[in-house]
């Protein structure tokens, strides 16, 4: 932690190897959040660059408020809802449904097993899946979520409502599949 | 107090049924590290490209400026009546610019939610 904070001193500063050492710690650990966030790999590995790139811009920037994977996280993050945004509805949806396939696939030949709790993850809408993984998974309370995603704290209250309800719903439909 | 036993009792459930998934999914996904001397090149040329495109930035951002500004200077030696009817429609054209794009964004802030 020490290390880290004397790192991070350096990086806003302006020193390269100290960025580049930062970004090295924390590569894997933003993409696997990107990746559980999209749920689709190609898309996971444009942003988790994207977000690398916008932290090279902005580490002057950088405050220390907050944990610098937290800082990443939330760049990443605002990148996601601003391609959302961009994208068609239409054209999302299927594109969706094509990277959940193609990331179960993959899933099965790496971990031998593609949890129901994934299954049900992927239906969620993308704004409640990031709501849900940040307040449930990662631990961050929803007045940091808020203050990450520059979103109304009312917002986030109502998407970690409606996400932990749906993925409820989804994995309770999935034990009766499975009885039935 | 309700409130909190409800998240509490959530997070419980979101550990018991979905955690052990989502950690063994991150297990699977696991990236090495990239070599610190490919990722120093990557950070010092993106500086580079960042700090350029800054540069053109201002270049065009000056350029505009003092042409707008030739105009402007132009324009009010010849006729001031000219120049205060642009200036007017330059000011309500700004604001109904910054009021359009706050109420996109209001609305916006409510599609999300």
């Amino acid at each position: 932690m020490h290390d880290e904070a004397a790192i991070i001193k350096q990086a806003v500063k302006g020193d390269i190897r100290s960025l580049s050492e930062l970004l090295r710690l924390h590569y894997s650990f933003l993409y696997q959040y990107v990746l559980k966030l999209t749920m689709d790999k190609s898309k996971a590995e444009d942003i988790t660059q994207e977000t690398m790139l916008k932290a090279i811009e902005k580490i002057g920037t950088y405050k220390a408020k907050a944990k610098f994977s937290t800082w990443l996280i939330a760049i990443a993050s605002r990148l996601v809802i601003d391609r959302a945004r961009r994208s068609q509805r239409e054209r999302r949806y299927v594109q969706e449904e094509g990277a959940l396939r193609q990331l179960r696939y993959e899933s099965l030949g790496r971990m031998n097993d593609w949890p129901d709790a994934l299954e049900a993850l992927g239906q969620l809408d993308e704004n409640h899946r990031m709501a849900v993984l940040l307040k449930y998974y990662y631990g961050y309370a929803q007045e940091e979520i808020a203050d990450m995603l520059d979103t109304p704290l009312g917002t986030v209250k109502s998407r970690i409502h409606a996400g932990i309800k749906q993925l409820r719903k989804e994995m309770a439909q999935d034990e009766e599949e499975r009885s039935s | 107090m309700k409130k909190n036993g409800a998240h509490d009792e959530e997070q419980l459930w979101f550990d018991e049924q979905v955690k052990t998934g989502l950690l063994k999914f991150d297990q699977a996904y696991e990236r090495p590290e990239p070599e610190l001397a490919q990722l120093e090149a990557f950070v010092a040329e993106h500086r580079r490209q960042h700090r350029r495109k800054l540069l053109r930035e201002l270049a065009l951002f000056w350029l505009v400026a003092a042409i707008v500004l030739t105009a402007i200077l132009g324009l009010l030696d010849r006729s001031w009546i000219w120049y205060v009817t642009l200036q007017g429609i330059s000011a309500v054209g700004a604001i109904g610019f910054i009021a359009a794009a706050s109420v996109k964004r209001r609305k916006q802030s409510w599609k999300n939610s």
